[in-house]
């Protein structure tokens, strides 16, 4: 086929036959090219379709029967959805999940952007230095941290309980006292996560020009203005972009840390976590938890975008 | 372009799937198969079993029968954690379980309870009647009296026995029996008998806490608990104890009403009481990572120079070799009841079964039968006196105890079921899964949150007693409509 | 002329009043905060040298003598050398397969016009917000129902390559994202030579536009790297204790030291975790906060 549309003698003008032959080249490439792209897009596309996308979609029909996971699946349409609505322990790992949103993105983002703009243009000394320090708590692995956290917070032989024995006072064990332990995980979280977004920030800093900031400094602007003033319009996108991912995230992380360090005492559920719960026992239920956190956190990130929405500053 | 897609997603799981085939095969016809918790009972004793069990003429005769050379034991065990998992994963991919030695109410997957629920368990009523292996006592005869009303035996409340008790054990209070004598005397405290002396102590101990101290090995607290979940035993003695075993048997079935009864609330008071006389740090280490840190305040520091800072904890048989890496030498435990009603009334303790069962798809379901048989009698108690160091529920078994090697301590904690006291087991009606209910977390997972924690502290007793029995009946109200029938 | 004079050096003495608190208090809160990152990880260390009956003694005291007996019982007893190279089974492996699927992949879309790469790099983008925490359970249900119709039953989902595969699909999107701009980047001129040069689409992007790439490849290699080597949920629903990777199976010494009331054990336990990664970030630092700038976030 190829040889032949390449072949075919031409007579006509010379143009016409230069395009023909382009044309039979051309297609010959098209095959090629149609080729590499299936080659290199199609396994990834695949595998991804059916191991990210498809269990999105299973979640949501699974959610729609009653199933212990090993008897059979009964359809009873929007039953499980109807419990999760009108369950105490459902709404208070909701209320939990919305704490830990808003406190830990606002510590996380407010100490990441402070730290990013102290070490990224001013003169700071150590700035590798803590840099480096910044960063390891991202490295470890979450079972580490909620361990080194839970040790710390033990009563009878954590750091908390031994201090606190210095002064007097008893200590009885955050991470069993409702009014603490949300703290608790909240702190765990920004320990663990404002490294990471600190190095995402300077590398946004770092592309903002000097003589701005050299400008504003001859106009007697102090540090903290310019911080408003520039840095931040300046770095919005990045902002913007990483504050939708925190939010993601914070619904994710937050699991992992309920699950290994409190695994739900004191009211301390989270959404992921009181979906685990019925792993092993009511699958339709545990994946209509799983829908509704899905929805949620798109939701979320929609808003988000949505309010964050300016228009962006050009340098 | 859609065949191609069904042909590559087919060829990546079947990549993976044949990796993965080339470690199984099909030999259950001519293996017995045998699927155990192995923890607390030590991780041997089934073998064992199956090695002497080999040995007999029923094993021998049964190969005979069907032309076969030889069954090979293949056991599935694990942890408390994974042991259900285990079991369920071998059975998706095709193995007959015979015999299962499963509980209920495990971690992990709920699968005894899915058995019972799709009635995949052999009724072995008829075995009851059968003689033990190599005696002429029947089963029903050898078994300790009273351990088969309950409907972890009886789960149809039918009469027919699906399961058997293959251990037992009394859960009650534990205590450093160095810290107590007859009278009180020499600084020691006295045992409480009634809930009304057990109270009066704990008041006692609250006032020197009062004084500005805190809670101290001087002046312990009264009570602490592992976790919430070791309330199960708790609740079911305090309930049988004080509104007599006739309403415990309502309860147990879901009845209408009952969590209203004032007798049954009586009982559930003594629950919420215990929130004023608590080791301080109970409730943030009643998880299952801290819980041994709640035991090991009443044993008191691992080198016995500082005795414990609480002076009861509820627990079953396990708890001395649970916590003997860090229990001094010397320490002697003390065991006791529940406290009574009062003065006159019987002291109930709650018993603990650990059930085993066949399932209905076994490949050798008269085998199974069989070993049964040889498990309760004589000979099996000797082995698992020696590999599990327990005392199986038959009443030869505890007679022999001591020849067989089990030692002193814990013949002692079976002895509570002599004299005045009647043993109970709970276990409740089998149901359909309740969509969001989960009964043990009303029953005792919540205390901890509900009843016990700090934040509570300004809710009357009366108000959080109100608030869980109302939630109770709620919830047995819903598993009463889903009993099995 | 005067009054100007005065203000400015008015204005001069407050900003550097202001600048002198604003000094201090910067290297305040970077002191602060480096010492609450670094002083947890320092008491583990030196609880990790002590005996249970030290550590429940005092918190604060430093180890009498050197207690290495706590490594020894949380590699041996614990299992930690069979955890140790299930990890590094399973991370290498998953990486290599990540990258043999991402990296064309990749490629592919940020250089490639064809009809459906919009709708496909749209796709993979709406993967970013699906973490794996998600969807673990469908995935096992999924895959466990179909180990089961086709008589294999938990041999598909305790099985290494079914959780290689996963790990890789599941960490397509943020890769391919990752990369995706510093494709983008790359100059035309590199293809059109390559061209010239009779080389292939193939060719091309294997001896030339992949080595040019091979920051971004190498930034998305520590990431995935970081993120496999500390994963548990997926490890944890899907492989039983003798696959248990190193998280995982720190989990369980955790809970069986407190049991057995070793809390040396449990500290060693998380130094083993701990270490090699803190090795690993030690030699390669640089390339991690600064390797964000890569495509991170400016896509």
């Amino acid at each position: 086929m190829d040889n032949l549309s390449t072949e075919i003698p031409v007579a006509e003008t010379d143009g016409e036959k230069v395009y023909k032959k382009v044309e039979g080249g051309k297609r010959k490439a098209d095959r090629a090219r149609i080729g590499f792209i299936i080659a290199t897009v199609a396994p990834s596309f695949l595998l991804f379709l059916l191991f990210v996308i498809l269990p999105v979609f299973n979640m949501l029909y699974t959610s729609f029967f009653k199933w212990d996971g090993i008897g059979d699946k009964i359809f009873i349409k929007f039953e499980n959805y109807d419990v999760l609505f009108h369950n105490e322990e459902f709404w208070s790992a909701f209320k939990n999940t919305v704490f830990l949103i808003v406190f830990v993105t606002i510590f996380t983002i407010g100490l990441a952007l402070f730290f990013a703009a102290v070490l990224s243009k001013g003169k700071t000394k150590g700035k590798t230095f803590f840099r480096i320090v910044f960063y390891i708590p991202n490295i470890l692995s979450i079972v580490v941290i909620s361990a080194i956290f839970s040790a710390i917070l033990a009563p009878s032989y954590g750091v908390i309980g031994a201090i606190a024995k210095l002064f007097h006072k008893t200590y009885t064990g955050w991470l069993g006292d409702m009014d603490a332990v949300m703290w608790c995980i909240t702190f765990a979280m920004v320990w663990q996560a404002v490294g990471y977004y600190m190095v995402m920030y300077i590398a946004g800093m770092d592309g903002v020009p000097d003589h701005l900031y050299e400008a504003a400094d001859l106009e007697g602007c102090s540090k903290i203005r310019q911080f408003f003033m520039i840095t931040v319009p300046l770095t919005w996108d990045v902002i913007r972009t990483t504050l939708t991912f925190f939010v993601i995230s914070t619904i994710n992380m937050s699991f992992l840390f309920v699950d290994a360090m409190t695994q739900g005492q004191a009211n301390s559920h989270v959404l992921l976590s009181y979906m685990y719960k019925f792993f092993g026992s009511q699958y339709g239920y545990a994946m209509a938890i799983g829908t509704v956190i899905f929805v949620f956190a798109y939701g979320i990130s929609l808003i988000i975008q949505f309010l964050t929405r300016r228009e962006t500053v050009q340098y | 372009m859609n065949k191609k897609l069904v042909a590559l997603v087919g060829s990546v799981v079947m990549l993976g799937s044949t990796l993965a085939l080339s470690a199984c095969g099909d030999e259950d016809k001519n293996q017995f198969t045998i699927a155990y918790l192995a923890a607390g009972r030590g991780e041997t004793y089934v073998e064992k079993l199956y090695e002497e069990f080999q040995k007999t003429d029923v094993y021998k005769d049964y190969l005979k029968e069907r032309g076969l050379d030889d069954l090979k034991l293949n056991v599935i065990k694990g942890g408390t954690d994974n042991v259900t998992g285990n079991v369920q994963n071998a059975m998706n991919t095709g193995t007959k379980v015979d015999v299962l030695f499963l509980n209920y109410n495990m971690s992990g997957v709920a699968l005894t309870e899915s058995f019972v629920r799709s009635k995949q368990l052999v009724d072995l009523t008829s075995l009851l009647d059968e003689k033990v292996y190599g005696e002429e006592t029947t089963l029903d005869e050898k078994l300790v009296p009273g351990l088969l009303e309950n409907y972890t035996i009886k789960p149809y409340g039918d009469g027919k026995v699906y399961t058997l008790p293959a251990f037992y054990s009394p859960t009650g209070l534990w205590y450093d029996a160095s810290r107590f004598n007859e009278n009180g005397t020499d600084g020691k405290y006295k045992l409480p008998a009634t809930w009304e002396e057990f109270w009066a102590l704990g008041d006692r101990l609250n006032r020197a806490n009062a004084n500005g101290t805190k809670v101290t090995a001087d002046t312990p607290a009264l009570f602490t608990y592992p976790t919430t979940g070791y309330f199960d035993g708790f609740i079911y003695a305090a309930i049988a104890g004080t509104a007599g075993e006739e309403k415990f048997q309502k309860v147990l079935g879901y009845a209408d009403g009952i969590w209203k009864d004032p007798d049954v609330m009586s009982a559930l008071e003594n629950v919420v009481r215990l929130r004023d006389y608590l080791e301080p740090n109970t409730v943030a280490q009643a998880n299952k990572d801290s819980f041994q840190q709640n035991q090991q305040a009443v044993i008191g520091s691992a080198d016995g120079k500082t005795k414990g800072t609480a002076l009861f904890v509820p627990n079953g048989d396990w708890l001395p070799s649970e916590m003997a890496a860090s229990t001094p030498e010397g320490f002697e435990w003390g065991f006791t009841a529940l406290p009574k009603k009062d003065a006159s009334s019987k002291s109930y303790v709650n018993t603990f079964i650990e059930n085993v069962y066949l399932h209905k798809d076994g490949n050798h379901g008269e085998l199974a039968k069989d070993f049964l048989l040889y498990y309760f009698s004589n000979e099996g108690a000797k082995i698992v006196a020696k590999e599990a160091k327990a005392i199986i529920p038959t009443s030869d078994a505890l007679k022999n105890a001591k020849e067989n090697g089990i030692a002193d301590s814990i013949i002692d904690l079976y002895n509570v079921y002599n004299g005045d006291v009647v043993a109970i087991s709970g276990g409740f009606a089998a149901t359909e899964s309740v969509t969001g209910l989960e009964w043990s977390d009303v029953l005792f997972n919540r205390l901890n949150d509900d009843v016990f924690n700090a934040k509570n502290k300004n809710t009357s007793v009366a108000d959080l007693l109100k608030s869980w029995s109302d939630k109770l009946e709620d919830a047995s109200d819903k598993l009463r409509a889903n009993i099995i029938k | 002329m005067e009054e100007n004079q005065l203000k400015k050096t008015e204005r001069f003495s407050w900003t550097g009043t202001g600048r002198y608190t604003a000094k201090i208090l910067k290297y305040t809160l970077l002191i602060l905060f480096a010492l609450i990152i670094l002083l947890p990880l320092f008491w583990v260390t030196m609880s990790s040298f002590k005996t249970t009956e030290e550590i429940n003694a005092d918190a604060f005291a430093l180890p009498e003598k050197f207690y290495f007996e706590n490594y020894v019982n949380a590699w041996n007893r614990a299992n930690m050398g069979a955890y140790f190279g299930n990890s590094i089974f399973l991370t290498a492996a998953s990486l290599a397969l990540l990258v043999v699927l991402a990296v064309p992949c990749s490629y592919t879309l940020a250089r490639f016009k064809f009809r459906g790469a919009k709708m496909i790099g749209l796709v993979f983008m709406a993967g970013l917000f699906i973490n794996v925490n998600y969807i673990v359970l469908p995935l096992h249900i999924m895959l466990f129902g179909f180990g089961k119709a086709i008589g294999v039953g938990a041999n598909i989902t305790n099985n290494y390559f079914t959780v290689i595969v996963l790990y890789a699909s599941t960490s397509l999107s943020f890769s391919i994202y990752l990369m995706n701009s510093y494709f983008k980047a790359l100059s035309p001129s590199f293809e059109e030579a390559a061209k010239i040069d009779g080389c292939g689409y193939f060719k091309t992007f294997l001896y030339i536009c992949a080595p040019l790439a091979l920051p971004s490849i190498l930034t998305v290699i520590l990431f995935n790297f970081l993120s496999y080597w500390n994963e548990y949920i997926l490890a944890n629903t899907f492989l039983d204790t003798a696959k248990s990777t190193l998280p995982v199976g720190l989990l369980r010494i955790m809970r069986e030291s407190k049991t057995a009331n070793d809390l040396g054990r449990m500290y060693a336990g998380l130094m083993i975790v701990m270490v090699p990664v803190l090795i690993v970030y030690a030699c390669v630092q640089g390339q991690l906060t600064k390797g964000i700038t890569v495509g991170g976030v400016k896509g």
